[in-house]
This record gives C-alpha cells, structure tokens and sequence, in this order.
C-alpha cells in the first residue's frame, strides 16, 4: 500500500526526518457497525504515515465482525498495523480473525514486529496482545495453583516476546503496540482493584529492554492518555473512549544519529511500504 | 451580584433566542432551569442541553451570532463565550447523552419573558444529584432546590434513576425525613405492579420514554418474539415502545447472521454453564428453563431463535442462555452475573455497563454504540431476570459524524 498524492494544502510536516503515527483501539466493530470506521482510515491519507490499532477491533471476537473491520479499512492508503484484543479472542476466531485482517492489508502483529520504510525513515513496530497481572506492589506472581502460574506465565511469556520483536527490528524508530497497559499512569481513571486485569509491569519491562521510542496501548476505556515508562518511554493510551476523536496522531522524529539526507526533502508527501515484516 | 445575573440572563437570552430561531433543539438546564422552575438564581453560569449531533451546528450558528467558541478538554460539553459570560453547551451531563426523548420530555417556559424548553423537573434532579460525588456532596446547596421544585417532581422516578449513587441516595433521605419529598412507596418496587403473567408492568406516568421494558418482556404474549426491530436503528430518537409488530425484519437477520457465525461458541458456553451450575430454579408459573437448557444444549437452536425473546418455550433461549441464572441469588451476585452476561451476549457485547439491582428493580447505565444493542440490553436483562422490572438506562454514544471528520486532529510531538 502506498499514499495517493493528497492535496499539498494537508501537508504539515515540518523538515527533517520525522514521522507521524496515527493510533487508536478498542474501536469494538460489531456487524452493525458497518460504515463506522471507514472515513477515518480513508481520511488519513495526507495526515499519518501508518495507522496502528491497538486491539479490540471486533466487539465479540467474531468472524463475522472482523470481516466489518476487514472492510472498514480495505480503503485505507496507508499502511495499517494491529494486534488483537481480549474482545478479538473471546470468539475462539482470532487465527481467523488475524486472516481476515491480513487479507484487507492489515499487518496483525503477535509476537513480531514489521519495519515500514517512510520516505527513507524506517519506522519498526513490534506487537502483541499483553495481558494482565498488575504492577509493582500490586501484582500477581508467578506461585501458587497452576491457573495463578499460568495467568502470571501468560503475562512474562507475552512481554518476553515483546521485547524480542522490538530487539529484531532494524530501524530508526521504534514503537510498541499492545491493547494491554504497560503502565498505570494510562489507567488513572479506571477503579484501582481492576488494575491487574489491565496490564502488567512485565510490558514495560519490555518496552525499556527492547529500546521503544514510543508505547501504545487500548483496554482501559476510563484511562487516561499519557504516561512514561520507568525507563522514560512515552506511554499513550489510544483506546477510543479516552483520546476522544477517532485516532490519536503522533509525530515522532528520529533520534540525531540518522542522516537527515536520507529522510526525503522538506514538504514532499513520503511513500511509506511495508520493507520487511521480521519473523522471530 | 447585581450586575452579573443581568449580563447572564442577557447571554442566556442571547443564546436561546439564536438556538430556536437555528431550530437546534435544545433545553435551558443548569441552575438557571433550577431558577426557571422557582430556586434561586444562580450567579455564575449558564448552561444549555443539547444533543451531541446538534452541537457543532449549535457552536456554528452561535459563532455566526458573535459569541465566541472555546473547545474545553472536557469531552462532555463545550463552551461560548458571550463577551464575558460563559455559556456551556452540554451534550453528556453526568456520563449520560442528551437524548431526544429528554428535550421533547422539558416544557416551553417564559424565562425572563423569553419562551424557551426548560429541562423537566424529574430530569433535571436525576442529573443533579448524579453530579454529587465524593468531592462535590454539599447537600446545603441540594436542599434549597428541592424545596423549590419538589411539587414539579417524580421523586419515584429519580429515586429508581440514581439507585447507583449513595451520594443522591443520601440526598434523598435527607429530604425525605426533613419531609421535603413523599416517601417511597411502600412496595419496594414503586410504581410497578405485577401482571398475571408475572411480568412487571411499570405504571408511573414516565417511564415511557426511557426504557423500552414493557415490550421486551418476555413473559406475557409468546407472540412478542421479533418485536419492534424494524427502523429502530434511527438513532436515539426513535420511539421503542411505539413500535410493536412486525415480526422480523434488519435485525432478526443480524441475530441469525450471528448465531449462524458463531453456531458453537455463546450459546454453548453459557449451556456448560448451566449445566455446571446446576441451580437452574423453576420457581413459580413464569419460568420453565428446562426446555431453554435442553435446547441450548442439545445445539439445536434456530438461528432466527437467537433474538426471540422467550416466546412460547418459556425463559428466553437467546444466545446468551440468560435462563440460567439463579434468581434466589442475592441481589449482588446476580448484578455480578448480569454485568458478566451482557459482556458475553453477542446481542450487547458490551463490558463497561453498570448494573445495579435495588429493591428488584434492575438497573443499567452506561454508553453502547447501537440502539440495537442499547434495547437489547433490555431483552437479555429481561430474560436473565424474567420478572423482574428493568430500568434501560443506557445511551448511545453518538460517535458518526466525529468518527468522519479526521480534519481537525491535533498532533502531538513525540520527543
């Protein structure tokens, strides 16, 4: 996939080499939902690079809603990458679900990560689900009856992934898309006793380790947008019910080491395509 | 004091006056409706309800007008400027949507000689005593207020309303014992009276508007399955107990699609759970689960079954199998239950709802994105809970035409 030529007078982007994300989850499709989501991946064109939906797509983990979202999104002309959500499992589909996707364009990320090359900046992506299991002080741990390790081994084998996908991308910006909370400060908002079913520390972990310039994630709809890592990573809560509109936009500009010859000229529209989805 | 009510009700004026002749429906809330229904004018604010898809027309007329837009951070009003006097336009007071239902519901009044809809009394003390919390919960503001609107009120209807909120249940009591306002009524359930059927047939003057329960009922009239579906999808405004009849129809196609999308996975987890449970009660002439079970069970059921709600073979065997909960569970549990139940429900799917169970009266509150889901929260509380009254209090969010226009995202910087 690759951008139309928008019309010049959408053209923001300043010189220098940056990128802009456009992000948003828990958009929650159902088969009644049809028409909803279309204008805003089609009314990106000019203004994002990349979409990244940060999990629960469908509202009940359906075949038959992921083939809405499938169509919402087939009009889109910019690149769009995913993970699923809790909403996109609880139908027993999402290796479905995960086709479908694939087969309107969308890049579903479990565990691996993609590198798209725009306008000469390389833009790498590494995405899973996450899971729950608390943070620090509050936390659930890997003892006990075998459903109490295997929830908390859920959580660890998840962000271990993360951070392997992050590691294997070769690229000049790094961002970590999960529908599950890395931190709690984006899940101010939501009652404290339900933290632990909203995200694990584990991730965070993983988006330090693995070097991320940026954290997205969804599930917490009474969250709240910002928050950082211990590490100092911006964490952004993009689920749809919190930034309100239909998709958060970032602007992310590559760290000093890249040769700015390499980013394209000042005010000319970028092409952006998918270099290499890395396998891990 | 003095000069600044002037200049309020000037503003307040102003705005009303550019908003019908706009024909932008609308209705004066805030605590100038309080001082239009007789309590004391109030001295700092102005406040205008008004349905989220009118207010960008709403904001555009009255900038035309010459008052001057501000877009807040907070994602439940918006706010203009009239030279100093700020106005604000609310869309969603205390987490729930203007609806049409509650801008037809407010009565045409003279506000300092200008006619304009005043929010209904009942409505506007349902928000205000939601807005109490922990840190807003002066009740010597509250009181005065009661005292001056308490005739105007259903005090039933807002005690069935704010069920969810100590702070109003509080409120309430207060007024009660200083015998501002009516007890409840006796029966727990005021206002609703059983049929012989054993459903619930709400009977207070207003409730009408707001939930949809007597036709989602599935105990009486086995021909009720396939009710008023056709056009509901209008939008918030559609009237859902006017439309009765019309057996099939857009959405019994939607129930069928998703039961013949997923033939294996709802229906038959919640029959292992039935059978897990193993406490299905038949208590009393309303509730034969047995056949619901056997059927759910046995993967026999019709895809077009998966929106009747009951009909002739008793409880309702919907995707949910809503039929399996135990009823002579405490009120708690089954709130636990139900709030589980409407996650699971292909009908509503919906976890972030509120369920509250006082008195036998069920109450939900919260946002879905369809009306179809927003009625079929009745249906799969209905049949869940056969008999017992519900109180829909869901709304929509109205997310279409903010959804379409990506023109004014604003961008943040990543450092």
């Amino acid at each position: 996939m690759t951008h139309g030529v928008p019309a010049p007078v959408h053209l923001r982007t300043p010189p220098g080499p940056t990128i802009r994300v456009a992000a948003v989850g828990d958009i929650h499709l159902g088969v009644d939902s049809g028409g909803g989501f279309a204008p805003v991946a089609r009314g990106l064109a000019g203004r994002a690079d990349v979409l990244l939906l940060a999990g629960d797509l469908t509202q009940h983990g359906l075949v038959a809603e992921a083939r809405v979202v499938g169509e919402e999104v087939a009009d889109a002309e910019i690149p769009i990458l995913a993970v699923l959500g809790n909403h996109d499992y609880h139908g027993d589909a999402e290796g479905e679900i995960t086709e479908i996707l694939a087969d309107a364009g969308v890049t579903v990320l479990e565990g691996d990560g993609a590198v798209l090359d725009i306008g000469g900046v390389r833009l790498g992506v590494a995405g899973v689900k996450g899971f729950g299991g608390g943070f620090a002080g509050a936390s659930g741990s890997d003892f006990g009856e075998p459903l109490m390790k295997a929830f908390v081994r859920h959580t660890k084998d998840l962000s271990a992934d993360l951070q392997f996908a992050l590691e294997g991308l070769d690229c000049d910006i790094r961002v970590a898309l999960t529908h599950y909370a890395p931190v709690p400060e984006t899940l101010i908002g939501e009652r404290a006793e339900i933290y632990p079913f909203l995200g694990s520390y584990h991730l965070a972990e993983a988006v330090d380790a693995g070097g991320a310039d940026l954290a997205l994630h969804g599930h917490a709809h009474a969250g709240s947008e910002r928050g950082s890592t211990a590490g100092g990573v911006p964490v952004r809560n993009v689920a749809r019910p919190v930034i309100g509109k239909p998709c958060a936009l970032y602007e992310i500009r590559v760290p000093t080491t890249v040769d700015r010859e390499s980013a394209g000229s000042a005010g000319e529209w970028r092409s952006a395509a998918l270099v290499a989805p890395t396998a891990t | 004091m003095e000069d600044a009510p002037r200049g309020l009700r000037e503003s307040l004026k102003r705005v009303a006056v550019t908003l019908k002749e706009a024909d932008i429906p609308f209705a004066l809330g805030g605590s100038y409706a309080c001082w239009a229904r007789g309590g004391p004018e109030p001295v700092h604010d102005v406040d205008f309800m008004l349905r989220e898809e009118d207010v960008p027309q709403a904001v555009a007329v009255l900038a035309a007008a010459g008052l001057r837009p501000v877009d807040p951070p907070e994602d439940w009003l918006t706010k203009v400027f009239d030279g100093e006097v700020l106005v604000d336009l609310i869309h969603h007071p205390v987490g729930r949507a203007v609806t049409t239902q509650m801008l037809e519901r407010s009565s045409e009044m003279s506000v300092d000689s200008v006619r304009m809809p005043v929010l209904e009394a009942t409505d506007w003390f349902e928000m205000t005593l939601l807005a109490l919390e922990e840190r807003y919960c002066d009740l010597a503001r509250v009181l005065p207020m009661i005292r001056a609107m308490r005739e105007q009120v259903d005090w039933d209807q807002v005690r069935r309303s704010t069920a969810a909120s100590p702070f109003a249940e509080a409120a309430l009591l207060v007024a009660t014992r200083l015998s501002l306002i009516p007890p409840a009524d006796g029966d727990a359930v005021s206002g609703v009276r059983r049929t012989p059927t054993g459903g619930n047939v709400p009977v207070t003057g207003r409730n009408v508007p707001m939930s949809p329960a007597p036709a989602a009922f599935p105990s009486s009239a086995g021909g009720a399955a396939g009710e008023p579906q056709v056009g509901q999808r209008a939008g918030p405004s559609t009237d859902v107990a006017g439309g009765a009849g019309g057996a099939g129809g857009a959405d019994d196609a939607a129930g069928a699609a998703l039961a013949e999308a997923d033939p294996s996975g709802p229906a038959r987890r919640g029959a292992a759970a039935c059978a897990g449970r193993g406490r299905v009660r038949g208590d009393g002439p309303r509730a034969s689960p047995g056949p619901a079970i056997g059927t759910a069970a046995a993967g026999r059921m019709p895809a077009g079954g998966a929106r009747a709600p009951g009909g002739a073979s008793g409880a309702g065997a919907g995707p949910g199998s809503g039929a399996c909960l135990d009823l002579t569970e405490a009120d708690e549990y089954l709130a636990g239950d139900l709030h589980e139940l409407l996650a699971a429900d292909p009908r509503v799917a919906e976890l972030g709802l509120e369920v509250v169970l006082r008195e036998g009266c069920v109450l939900v509150v919260g946002e879905v994105a369809t009306d179809a889901r927003r009625q079929a929260v009745t249906e799969v509380v209905a049949e869940a809970l056969p008999g017992r009254a519900v109180r829909n209090e869901v709304t929509l969010i109205y997310r279409g035409a903010v959804d379409a226009d990506t023109e004014d995202l604003d961008v943040e910087t990543i450092p």
